[in-house]
């Protein structure tokens, strides 16, 4: 046996093992350095994620949230305008790569370095900021978990990757953008949504537990990744949202990295982390504990049933494929030559509110669509003011025919159109086969 | 330390599955590392290989009642690639069995199991460097010929749609690829083998997700590759739990038989033969990419052309679309051959035997000659073709189709998008 050692020997000799609990004292000092950075990070990742989660209650979340967007709003469209000389009226829509979220990202930037000088000027004693990491951290991890709940939930029950439409199954490749081959691909395999949603779901949940908090930034690190690849590499108008999103992964990570080490690399011991209770009396503790799980099991179900609710897209009135056999523009009849630049192929609707025209070279043009007693309002998909408008007559003369009448951005056009029955398409017929003998790649 | 004194026994159950482990992803991932070499794959993976190609029909045609054909290459998941896991299995099980009633006094395998980690370590970090190298020289998925622009998503299977996916983007493609050297490299290395085991199985399982959604016949092999990085982590699985989900203290990994006398000589081959082995298959999906991919050299007058004018015995077509059998557009993409689209959508490929001012369709033998035409480029991307179609003179005039004007192609990059991006 060897003699017992003086504890406070230890403590000088040996780094701590394990610190007790509420240990201020045994905190480290945080670099100068080290400190700034943190200010920083806590300004800008506050700002970047503010309102949440805030927007998330019910009833009065968009009016709490307003309270935050609209002032920032205003800034940014002065910074917009006398910074940058830029038009930022075009605010966030299908789209979060607008000019607006540029200069939002920058006024965001300048703010936290503002915050930040000020901070370090007012609060030069402090040598670490350990609990506010701790705050920081649980603020950080329940933004991030949420969207990747979110996001997980949209493809586990398919509504952000729908099946492919008619449209778009009639649409050439070549006619379609980058981001509409992966929303083909995507929509193409539910099997593959659901691994791809499983993965974003699973990285989220175990975010919002302590213990798991590593293992989720981990899987959310992963998911991100091929998410921001995809963004940067298909053109995806979301790369500013996911490289932020796999910021916080990394912001989550970071602190375990020496543990990641030791453990995968070096083969090493490694201590568990120190939890501390988020509240002195168990039964405040325990009680925030309950009141987690219970948000976080409300919140997946209220994006599940959300995403079910949005996917339940009922069929166009119209539905189908209408074969266009008559084009008439200002009185003069089209014949169907391929080489004809205004001359439609077919009228294609799928969903209500959109309406798909194929013209003759094969390229697809949508429009919103509304319908009304034989009147059909369409307007440009992608049109920002809202301003374009036209408005056609249609009626059906017989089940299977369709004739339309009316003016089009100045033109007036009438056409004649019948039903076709939609083909077999193989890459939704195709289906699923144990055994191929030969590669089916087509 | 002499690792045998301090290895406790295995329980019986543990040590009856070893072996059958053992058996099976040694049969599995045979004759590897024989195959690495092409001295290797001639002499000694060829014979192995034909072993095989005797014994699997034979076992179809007795065990199932199958006829089974020997296939390889172009999919792996053929009625020989099944039948031939049956025999393994099988034949893992009885060598299993008559090793179990024979070595009956040993209480466990540490060594051997050492030894085979290192075997299924090196067989899956050599396939996850070869499938990366064919990604970051993209070779295995080549960026769209034209003829996929003008083909309807519909068309395709769930696999052509794959393909033209990861294509489409040599970017996206280097990144995957990337991933998976990444754990292939990682893999090589004892120190770093548990960290590229994760590696590989997150990468794999997404590929294997691919295989089964969109019906890749390469779902049995991605399936053992997956399997193999599971069987690499499973002796740090309770220090991965104590560490991810229970946060308990982790253990130091188990103390390894040190290598003290060759150690650096050792390290340094073992560098040298990952990095010539690495550069081996990067080598090998450049040559391909020439072959078949990004790199293959473009015959004269590639692109899509329009058939803007026809003329048949002097009557003009015009291009309508209710001219059903005219043709639409003529392709020439790969040397050798020409494809024809017809104005009813449909596409036929023929050979083509290309000379100055002429050339001449035939069958996709090369054989049967169909007919000849003489060709001017009276402008660039303006194209006269006169010559006999089925025995009609027939007059042609063609247009190139610029293909920046493909959505697909031109719409690379923006920081900025006011409105959707998706059409």
């Amino acid at each position: 046996m060897q003699p017992a050692i003086d504890a406070s020997y230890v403590a000088l000799e040996s780094p701590a093992p394990a610190p007790p609990a509420d240990a201020a004292p045994s905190a480290p000092i945080w670099s100068p350095a080290e400190r700034i950075l943190f200010r920083f990070a806590f300004a800008y990742l506050v700002l970047y994620n503010f309102p949440y989660p805030l927007d998330y209650i019910p009833y009065v979340g968009e009016m709490l949230s307003a309270l935050y967007r609209k002032p920032l709003t205003a800034l940014v469209h002065w910074a917009g305008t006398h910074l940058f000389h830029a038009d930022t009226s075009i605010l966030p829509n299908g789209s979060g790569d607008t000019t607006y979220s540029y200069v939002q990202v920058f006024c965001l930037l300048v703010i936290a370095l503002a915050v930040t000088a000020v901070w370090t000027v007012l609060d030069r004693k402090r040598l670490h900021y350990t609990r506010l990491h701790e705050g920081l951290r649980i603020y950080v991890r329940f933004a991030l978990g949420a969207a990747m709940i979110e996001y997980g939930a949209v493809k586990v029950i398919r509504s952000q990757f729908p099946a492919p439409p008619l449209d778009r199954l009639l649409q050439p490749y070549g006619d379609a953008s980058p981001m509409g081959l992966v929303w083909t691909f995507m929509g193409a395999s539910w099997g593959y949504n659901i691994f791809t949603g499983a993965a974003e779901m699973t990285g989220g949940l175990l975010l919002t537990v302590r213990r798991t908090t590593l293992l989720g930034a981990l899987v959310s690190f992963a998911a991100l990744s091929d998410i921001v690849a995809l963004n940067f590499f298909y053109d995806i108008h979301v790369k500013l949202f996911s490289s932020h999103l796999l910021a916080m992964a990394v912001f989550l990570i970071v602190p375990d990295v020496r543990r990641l080490i030791d453990m995968l690399v070096l083969g090493r011991r490694v201590e568990p982390i120190e939890i501390r209770p988020l509240f002195r009396r168990p039964w405040l503790h325990r009680g925030a504990l309950v009141l987690r799980t219970l948000l976080v099991l409300a919140f997946t179900a209220y994006m599940l049933n959300f995403s079910h609710q949005i996917g339940q897209r009922p069929k166009s009135p119209l539905y189908g494929i209408w074969n266009v056999d008559e084009f008439e523009i200002d009185g003069q009849i089209r014949p169907p030559l391929v080489t004809d630049r205004e001359r439609w192929r077919r009228v294609i609707f799928h969903y209500p509110g959109t309406m798909a025209v194929q013209l003759m070279s094969d390229s697809r043009v949508r429009y919103s669509l509304e319908l009304d007693q034989g009147v059909m309002t369409l307007g440009k998909r992608g049109d920002t003011s809202a301003k374009w408008k036209a408005t056609l007559f249609y009626t059906r003369p017989k089940p299977g025919l369709l004739a339309l009448e009316g003016t089009l951005d100045g033109r007036k056009i009438r056409a004649k159109l019948h039903w076709e029955k939609p083909p077999k398409f193989l890459l939704t017929s195709r289906g699923f086969h144990w055994i191929n003998e030969q590669a089916f790649n087509q | 330390m002499d690792p045998r004194t301090t290895s406790p026994s295995w329980s019986p159950g543990k040590r009856v599955l070893f072996r059958f482990a053992f058996c099976y992803l040694v049969l599995y991932n045979l004759p590897f590392p024989l195959n690495v070499t092409a001295w290797g794959r001639d002499f000694l993976a060829k014979p192995y290989q034909n072993l095989w190609d005797g014994i699997v029909p034979w076992a179809g045609k007795h065990l199932p009642g199958l006829n089974v054909a020997v296939r390889h290459g172009g999919s792996g998941d053929t009625t020989y690639n099944y039948v031939q896991l049956l025999c393994f299995l099988i034949l893992a099980v009885a060598v299993t069995v008559v090793w179990t009633a024979l070595d009956r006094k040993r209480t466990e395998y540490t060594r051997l199991y050492e030894g085979l980690r290192t075997y299924v370590r090196f067989a899956l970090a050599a396939a996850m460097l070869a499938y990366g190298a064919y990604k970051v020289i993209p070779s295995q998925f080549a960026k769209p010929f034209p003829s996929q622009l003008i083909e309807p998503f519909g068309e395709s299977s769930p696999m052509g749609l794959l393909w033209t996916f990861m294509g489409a983007s040599s970017g996206y493609t280097i990144f995957a690829g990337a991933a998976e050297m990444l754990s292939g490299l990682l893999l090589a290395y004892r120190r770093t083998a548990l960290l590229g085991a994760l590696v590989s199985i997150g990468v794999m399982s997404r590929v294997v997700a691919l295989n089964f959604c969109y019906d890749v016949p390469v779902k049995l092999y991605s399936s053992h590759l997956l399997a193999m990085g599971v069987f690499l982590i499973l002796p740090d699985l309770r220090r991965l739990l104590n560490l991810f989900v229970l946060n308990r203290p982790v253990e130091a990994a188990a103390a390894r038989p040190p290598r003290a006398r060759f150690r650096r000589t050792a390290l340094a081959a073992q560098v040298l033969l990952v990095a010539i082995y690495s550069g081996y298959m990067l080598y090998l999906s450049y040559l391909a990419s020439k072959d078949w991919g990004n790199l293959l050299p473009r015959p004269p007058l590639y692109g899509i052309w329009t058939v803007e004018e026809l003329e048949d015995n002097g009557v003009a077509h015009p291009p309508l679309l209710t001219d059903a059998a005219r043709w639409r557009r003529v392709i020439f993409e790969y040397d050798g051959y020409i494809s024809l689209q017809l104005m009813d959508g449909s596409r036929s490929n023929y050979g083509l035997i290309m000379g100055k001012r002429r050339f001449a369709l035939t069958g996709l033998d090369g054989k049967a000659l169909l007919s000849s035409f003489s060709y001017k480029e009276i402008q660039p991307g303006l194209l006269t073709l006169d010559g006999t179609l089925e025995g009609r003179k027939t007059r042609l005039t063609l247009r190139r189709e610029d293909e920046s004007s493909y959505r697909l192609i031109s719409d690379n990059f923006h920081w900025i998008h006011d409105t959707s991006a998706n059409r």
